[in-house]
């Protein structure tokens, strides 16, 4: 019987988001990951585009396009969408192979149970990413990553299309006070340097008053319809 | 010199779906065409009798003979069904060189002095092959494979045509080119006003060699009734499968495959002899009733006992429908038959001096989390080619072939931009999206939204039922998929939006109802 792994190191990251926690992800442990599926792909992302294998269980709205953009190798990650009560056997048994999980677990984790799969995690030194909708709801994790801020650039109201977006991580753990992180996740994962403000799409008050129902849109996106103001009329 | 003797069974590949039976009640002399690519790849001869031509379309082989039943080309299945009846000729002349499904070669010298006569080996053949329940049978006997075939395409059903020593080339010199069956050569020959075998071989070999290849110059040897190709009989396939049959019949999935364990341990051990391991299986399953179901499994590395108990039992459990999980055979089972269908040497897959690579691993805790929850509910993502965010992902049960359900290649016009999302609902969730004054947002037949969504939220997520306003959209992009199929047509709008919370969802109407298909999260 294999003891528990003494060396703790630390879980290979995107060089992106090697400053969302300080000194990085620890391997056997278990994080919560609060309200963004991304967020939680973009971690997974680290370790398999370096040959690791993942697990994603429990999340049957994966995105896969998405989760390739943000470097995740497809066809290096187990899916088991529906585990049922099955889900802590599952991890458990996905912990022997893989260095990531993302599990969605049921509203309720007994403490036993999160326990038992640390205990696991450690003795496998896998990461496991609990995708919560509240903080709180996987008891005692190692830390949390929660997505504070949104904001999305590229959609005015009725035309353009998302482009990118900037969060703002804030991460909870025993590494002592919240430790926040400004990243550009869209289509991929940059650190955002401080300078980079983003002007807020069209926040609530920036919006133009929303006329009566006879305002139209146009049928295409807004980069498709010709640009009138080119045509010049030689005077 | 050695004679060959070539038996043809005309229209195989229909020939073989009917012996299959694979699903279809095909009535006595219908019209039928299997379809390849769109294409007509095999008629049945009613079907050729009223203009059905091999790669013709689908229209206009339909228009040609209204009552056609079009079904789809299988090649493996073509290859199975002839199987016993090189196996049946096998028994009277060994060594048979298949030449393809429904064609094959034997060497004659043997058989025709046992029988007493080319001709008499002929007849036993025929009469073998007929008692195997192929009717129309035709043989043909000359000095090479080419020749024969030729003879066996001018004999008439369940007979023999000889072409006696020495005269192969007198036989094939008022042939049509056509019969090379090269395309190309054939092609380039009847614009140069050589339209049969006898005057192409009137040529100079050596000037064919110059102008037409290497190919052209085997073509021409075939001509000139010199085949010299070498004849590869086949060794007949060691015994390999395994079968067990149950007395009396087991009803339930489970006892089958508690049975079928020492079979399978059989199995693999009688491959392991020769030093070989299956990779691909087909399993068939016979009833009580008569039915068989047979599937083919795949296996990313190979099949040890332990994975064939568990295809077995997959096979047997259906989908979990309602009530659980329904038998997909729907009488008691009586036998189990295991056949190999790909198998590899062992060495190709040794297991290296520290133990099995990280991928075995893998692969062994992914079969064990499908042994408790079924062989669906472990699958892997690939991406394809679509316009919405959940046509664009396919998920395959693990272990199968990574293939999307649709291919990247083609333009999808409309497709959204990038970023893709990372939440994709499949199936979509009910969303509600209203105006300012509260009244539904609407999009016209002609593309206009009815009045500029203010506020939305989705229904049975977590904002429940709360409606929060909009900070910003774009759309409606209109989406006509499919109009030509009723059942999978798709006529819809899609929406982005983003919420004052800062959160981006993709949403779509379709006749006024509207769902959330992906959150950008």
């Amino acid at each position: 019987m294999e003891g528990p792994t003494q060396v703790r190191d630390h879980l290979p990251a995107l060089p992106a988001l090697a400053q969302v926690v300080p000194g990085g992800l620890l391997r056997g442990a278990a994080y919560e990951v609060n309200g963004s599926l991304a967020l939680a792909l973009a971690v997974a992302a680290g370790p398999s585009s370096k040959g690791a294998w993942c697990a994603v269980v429990g999340v049957p709205e994966i995105g896969a396009e998405a989760a390739e953009a943000f470097g995740v190798a497809l066809d290096r990650t187990i899916l088991v969408p529906a585990p049922g009560e099955h889900w802590p056997h599952v991890v458990s048994t996905l912990a022997d192979v893989t260095d990531v999980i993302v599990v969605r677990p049921p509203a309720s984790v007994r403490d036993v149970e999160a326990q038992r799969i640390v205990a696991r995690l450690r003795q496998h030194a896998t990461t496991l990413l609990a995708l919560t909708p509240d903080a709180g709801a996987w008891p005692r994790p190692a830390g949390r990553l929660e997505v504070t801020e949104s904001s999305w650039t590229g959609l005015g109201a009725g035309h353009g299309h998302l482009g990118r977006r900037q969060i703002t991580v804030t991460a909870t753990g025993r590494w002592g006070r919240p430790h926040r992180t400004r990243l550009w996740l869209d289509a991929g994962v940059e650190p955002a340097a401080p300078s980079d403000t983003l002007a807020p799409v069209a926040s609530s008050d920036t919006l133009a008053p929303v006329a009566s129902s006879d305002t139209l849109a146009p049928a295409f996106p807004a980069e498709t319809v010709p640009a009138l103001d080119l045509v010049r009329v030689a005077s | 010199m050695a004679r060959t003797l070539v038996v043809w069974c005309p229209d195989w590949p229909v020939r073989a779906v009917r012996h299959s039976g694979v699903g279809i009640d095909l009535p006595q002399g219908a019209p039928v065409a299997l379809f390849e690519h769109g294409e007509v790849r095999a008629c049945s001869a009613s079907a050729r009798r009223d203009g059905v031509r091999r790669g013709q379309r689908m229209r206009d082989a339909q228009a040609r003979c209204p009552e056609l039943v079009t079904l789809d080309y299988d090649p493996g299945l073509d290859v199975r069904a002839f199987e016993p009846i090189v196996a049946a000729i096998e028994e009277i002349a060994p060594g048979v060189q298949p030449l393809r499904p429904g064609t094959c070669a034997v060497r004659v010298a043997g058989p025709g002095r046992y029988f007493g006569g080319e001709q008499h080996a002929a007849a036993v053949l025929a009469e073998r092959l007929v008692e195997h329940g192929v009717d129309d049978v035709r043989l043909g006997i000359a000095d090479a494979v080419f020749a024969a075939e030729q003879a066996a395409r001018q004999a008439v059903v369940q007979d023999s045509v000889v072409v006696p020593p020495g005269e192969s080339a007198a036989f094939l010199a008022d042939l049509p080119v056509g019969v090379l069956e090269r395309p190309a050569l054939v092609s380039l020959l009847q614009r140069l006003g050589l339209r049969t075998l006898g005057a192409f071989a009137a040529l100079r070999p050596a000037d064919v060699l110059t102008r037409f290849g290497p190919d052209g110059a085997l073509a021409h040897r075939l001509a000139r009734g010199v085949d010299d190709r070498p004849f590869a009989a086949r060794r007949p396939p060691s015994d390999l499968e395994r079968e067990v049959t149950f007395e009396p019949p087991l009803e339930d999935a489970e006892a089958v495959a508690f049975s079928v364990r020492r079979t399978a341990e059989a199995f693999v051990a009688g491959l392991a002899e020769r030093q070989l391991v299956c990779t691909s299986v087909w399993v068939e399953v016979q009833t009580d009733r008569g039915e068989t179901t047979e599937r083919q499994w795949l296996h990313p590395r190979w099949f040890d006992a332990g994975d064939l108990v568990d295809r077995v039992r997959w096979q047997l459990q259906a989908r979990p429908g309602a009530g659980g999980v329904v038998s997909a055979v729907s009488a008691p089972v009586s036998g189990v038959k295991l056949v190999p269908a790909d198998v590899a040497p062992v060495s190709d897959h040794a297991e290296g001096l520290w133990g099995s690579g990280p991928d075995a691993r893998v692969h062994r805790a992914a079969s064990k989390v499908q042994s408790i929850l079924g062989r669906e509910a472990v699958v892997s993502a690939v991406v394809g080619g679509g316009r919405g965010p959940a046509d664009r992902r396919t998920l395959v049960p693990w272990g199968d072939p990574l293939v999307p359900e649709r291919a990247v290649a083609p333009p999808w016009p409309g497709g959204l931009p990038a970023p893709a999302p990372a939440t994709v609902y499949d199936p979509p969730r009910p969303a509600r999206v209203v105006g300012a004054s509260g009244q539904p947002v609407m999009v016209s037949d002609r593309g206009m939204v009815t009045a500029a969504p203010a506020q939305f939220g989705s229904m049975g997520l977590d904002t429940a039922q709360t409606l929060q306003p909009v900070a910003a959209w774009a759309g409606p992009w209109p989406v006509d998929e499919r109009w030509w199929d009723t059942e999978q047509a798709v006529r819809a709008a899609r929406f982005q939006v983003v919420g004052v919370d800062g959160s981006a969802w993709l949403l779509r109407v379709s006749d006024g109802v509207w769902c959330v298909e992906a959150r950008y999260d």
